[in-house]
């Protein structure tokens, strides 16, 4: 299938969120759509879709003109757009949420979708509920369900974490592609998508600013430069971290031995080993693990959504085991999820999200321009919001409220490279003010890149991390992980 | 090429503009529907236009008494809703309220054992489906609605048999005379207009819709209320005390349901009785005034101010009812008062809009 998009343009208000921009996608290729968050990446999607419609511009698809398209005529065509934060039915299985959208006979979804799994190798456990599932095990489904659906063209946005700790996922993608359909990714992370795609749009503030067709891994400063405008000049720590710089070795060394978290003898999965870990005052900690590994139960246990099997939390020596999510907030822990639509929500208004953690008028100004969120007024919806805006909308509320203990799932994913930046700052602020960072992760480099020290997360519970032989070979966590 | 759709508004609609569409839209939907009326049947239909057309009417004090009364079970169920908890069985909860009243009553408790006593039952029975929900993951719609029933029977049982008057027919005894609000005298100026509104009502409402619309948009509690409705998830992790605000809502819309209860009871016929024709339900209260006080809720939820403006409507509907026309009429034009209310919703909340597309 060929898609062309031919001087796309979209207004939001007064703004304008897209301005001229014309895109094609070939048969049998992977491109990919590179920009910083607000850049207008999920807006472009969303018009591809059908989620949104244009103001202006044309869409031809096979040579067909549309003015416009919808989800239902996309769908049918074989056009599946795998969003950020995938909407599926939380109470239902991945089996039963393809029943749902299967038209015919819906008593063959769960070997329609084993056959797709087994085809395209990705593994998936399609019949566990859609609500204990992570964002990146939602992300894979939503794929299979597309696929299962007769996807021809894939709109992958921001799927980042999954392109650089999943190889199935990456094999899957070219091995898609070979069979002549096509995939479309949207991303921040140029690391996360140069060894895979065939040719880069750049987006800069709505527009198609550059259209790069090959050499991609060897013009990736270039594409930086494209990307932000001019190379940054706020602490420039973002163009070293990323070439494999390791922050921690540069910040502070914590001097205190308090302890602020330690998790004893927890079990939060029946298959997986004690975890026991602590935090001290002033530290990074992150927890590896491969996506569903028990990642998302440690995160839920953390917070008081599930209780362990056994074992018991301690916080500032006091046992929170059994205290409920608020009581934990209230004692100074800052909770952010794997789903950031469960912190914050798309249905209230900037204002009022921010309110709730005590900060008013002036406060809100102030803290969202220490992030650079991109927003009209404080008085418009948080659906209003890029992903990429709600996750630096999360810092701002860490820049202001300061807690003492931050427990975090997946943080970075959704920052584009300023936004990433801007969360290593602000976490090297807050740690030198003391406070302490517990980091669940499944990028392990990224882990390795801001912690002092490293868990790793598998079925044979908590491992910890000698940090030396990590910074000497990085492949030890990997190795770990997998073990 | 031209392309009509249909697109929501992110903004709150000014004050002019809802004033005009609710009455524009309960003009057109209301007398529309009269029409169809005067087509399809060959009576009533006279006097049922000499009441719509007849000017007066739109001040009433019987309207403005059912205006207040509306207004009061709207807000009481809109904090319900600010929370996410539809609550279905608004006349239930009312005739339970009233229950208060009547062992006030007969305890000799007064006025403020009665509101005591009927602030405490509605939170006992309001709180199980609004706690089931929140724990049980269970259907707060589904259980209220099956609570409505359940305080309905239980009502009639016990002023059929618990507290039954002295009269053959199934009522309970009159309320004793110290229970009473404060009405304005026959001799006071106002007494045309405020009819057998109580003071207290009329304060209460005032201070109900203000208080509610500060809260609900203004105020981190408020807002923190609210945030139960979209995730219970949400909100614990973002440091909300989930038993704190279930209290609070229950006790807010418990005093304001409290206070609509007295108003029909105390100011109406004020005794309680079984509702022979139905078989169920409580003679002292309109039909559907739960359903409809919910609907309000649900529409006003953004704006608590509108409900004023609602429940206007809707008891201009009630007075036609009032009228001695047959039940389908009568439930014909309550409907269309409500479908108005709806519509003029829907036409504040959302925009046609027309499109084009330039050629290239």
């Amino acid at each position: 299938m060929e898609i062309r998009l031919d001087k796309i343009v979209k207004f939001f208000g007064s703004l304008k969120a897209l301005d001229n921009v014309s895109l094609y996608i070939g048969s049998g290729e992977i491109v990919g759509l590179l920009g910083e968050n607000g850049a207008g990446k999920t807006t472009l999607m969303s018009i591809l879709y059908g989620l949104y419609r244009p103001d202006d511009g044309m869409i031809y698809v096979d040579g067909n003109k549309r003015y416009y398209m919808d989800p239902s005529y996309s769908m049918s065509i074989g056009i599946f757009y795998v969003q950020q934060f995938p909407r599926l039915v939380e109470s239902m299985t991945g089996t039963e949420n393809l029943k749902l959208l299967l038209k015919k006979d819906v008593r063959d979804a769960s070997s329609i979708l084993k056959e797709c799994s087994a085809r395209y190798v990705l593994k998936i456990d399609f019949d566990k509920k859609v609500s204990e599932m992570t964002i990146l095990e939602r992300q894979k489904l939503y794929t299979l369900i597309s696929l299962a659906l007769g996807a021809r063209v894939l709109l992958l946005d921001e799927p980042n974490i999954l392109l650089t700790t999943d190889k199935e996922f990456t094999d899957f993608l070219r091995k898609y592609v070979k069979e002549g359909n096509s995939v479309l990714i949207s991303s921040h992370k140029i690391s996360a998508v140069m060894d895979l795609v065939d040719r880069v749009y750049v987006m800069r503030k709505g527009r198609i600013v550059a259209d790069i067709r090959d050499n991609i891994k060897e013009r990736y400063d270039e594409i930086l430069k494209i990307m932000f405008g001019h190379k940054n000049n706020s602490g420039g720590i973002y163009f070293e971290d990323i070439s494999g710089e390791v922050i921690s070795r540069e910040t502070t060394e914590s001097k205190s031995l308090d302890k602020i978290i330690e998790l004893k003898e927890i079990i939060v999965r029946e298959d997986i080993e004690r975890i026991n870990i602590y935090v001290r005052k002033g530290e990074i900690v992150s927890v590896v693990s491969i996506a569903g590994k028990g990642d998302k139960e440690l995160f839920d246990t953390l917070a008081g959504f599930r209780r362990s099997i056994r074992g018991e939390i301690l916080y500032r020596g006091i046992n929170i085991t059994k205290e409920p999510p608020y009581k934990r907030v209230s004692q100074g822990i800052f909770f952010i999820p794997d789903n950031k639509l469960d912190l914050i929500s798309p249905k209230y208004k900037i204002r009022e999200m921010m309110g709730l953690w005590g900060l008013r008028n002036n406060e809100i100004i102030k803290c969202l321009s220490e992030t650079s969120v991109v927003y009209r007024s404080q008085e418009s919806y948080v659906s209003e919001l890029s992903g990429g805006n709600i996750s630096r909308m999360i810092l701002s509320i860490l820049t202001c409220t300061k807690p003492s203990l931050v427990v975090a799932h997946n943080i970075f994913s959704g920052l584009d490279l300023l936004g990433y930046e801007m969360a290593i700052n602000l976490f090297k602020k807050l740690k030198s003010a003391g406070t302490s960072f517990l980091l669940i992760m499944n990028d392990y480099e990224e882990a390795l890149r801001i912690s002092d020290r490293i868990y790793v997360l598998s079925e044979r519970g908590s491992v910890e991390i000698n940090m030396n032989e990590a910074y000497k070979d990085p492949m030890v966590i990997w190795r770990e992980m997998i073990s | 090429m031209i392309l009509a759709y249909v697109k929501r508004r992110s903004e709150e609609p000014s004050l002019i503009r809802l004033v005009l569409t609710s009455v524009i839209m309960y003009v057109l939907v209301v007398f529309t529907g009269i029409i169809v009326l005067m087509l399809s049947t060959g009576f009533e239909i006279r006097d049922l236009t000499r009441v719509l057309l007849d000017y007066t009417n739109l001040a009433s004090p019987e309207v403005i008494r059912y205006t207040v009364i509306i207004a009061l079970l709207s807000l009481a169920l809109l904090i319900n809703v600010a929370g996410g908890y539809i609550n279905l069985g608004g006349e239930g909860i009312v005739a339970l309220s009233m229950l208060g009243f009547l062992i006030a009553s007969i305890y000799d408790l007064g006025i403020l054992g009665g509101f005591i006593v009927s602030i405490l039952l509605v939170i006992a029975w309001a709180s199980i489906p609004y706690l089931a929900k929140i724990y049980l993951d269970s259907s707060d719609v589904l259980l209220s609605f099956l609570q409505n029933f359940i305080a309905l029977f239980i009502i009639n049982h016990i002023v059929a048999h618990v507290f039954r008057g002295e009269l053959a027919r199934p009522r309970s005894p009159p309320i004793d005379p110290s229970i009473n609000l404060h009405y304005v005298s026959q001799s006071n100026i106002l007494y045309g207009f405020l009819g057998r509104v109580s003071i207290e009502s009329i304060i209460g409402v005032v201070i109900a819709t203000i208080t509610l619309s500060y809260l609900l948009t203004r105020t981190r509690a408020g807002f923190s209320l609210r945030l139960l409705s979209y995730s219970t998830k949400t909100a614990s992790i973002s440091g909300v005390n989930i038993p704190r605000y279930i209290l609070l809502n229950l006790l807010i819309s418990s005093v304001v349901l409290s206070l609509a209860s007295a108003e029909l009871l105390l100011g109406g016929t004020r005794v309680i009785y079984y509702n022979e024709n139905a078989k169920i339900g409580i003679g002292s209260m309109s039909f559907g005034l739960g359903y409809v006080s919910l609907s309000i809720a649900i529409l006003s939820v953004r704006n608590p101010y509108i409900v004023l403006l609602y429940s206007y409507i809707l008891a201009l509907g009630y007075i036609i009812v009032s009228l001695s026309a047959s039940l389908v009429i009568r439930v014909a034009i309550v409907g269309l008062a409500l479908l108005s209310v709806l519509l003029t919703e829907l036409l504040l909340r959302y925009e046609v809009r027309l499109g084009w597309y330039s050629k290239h």
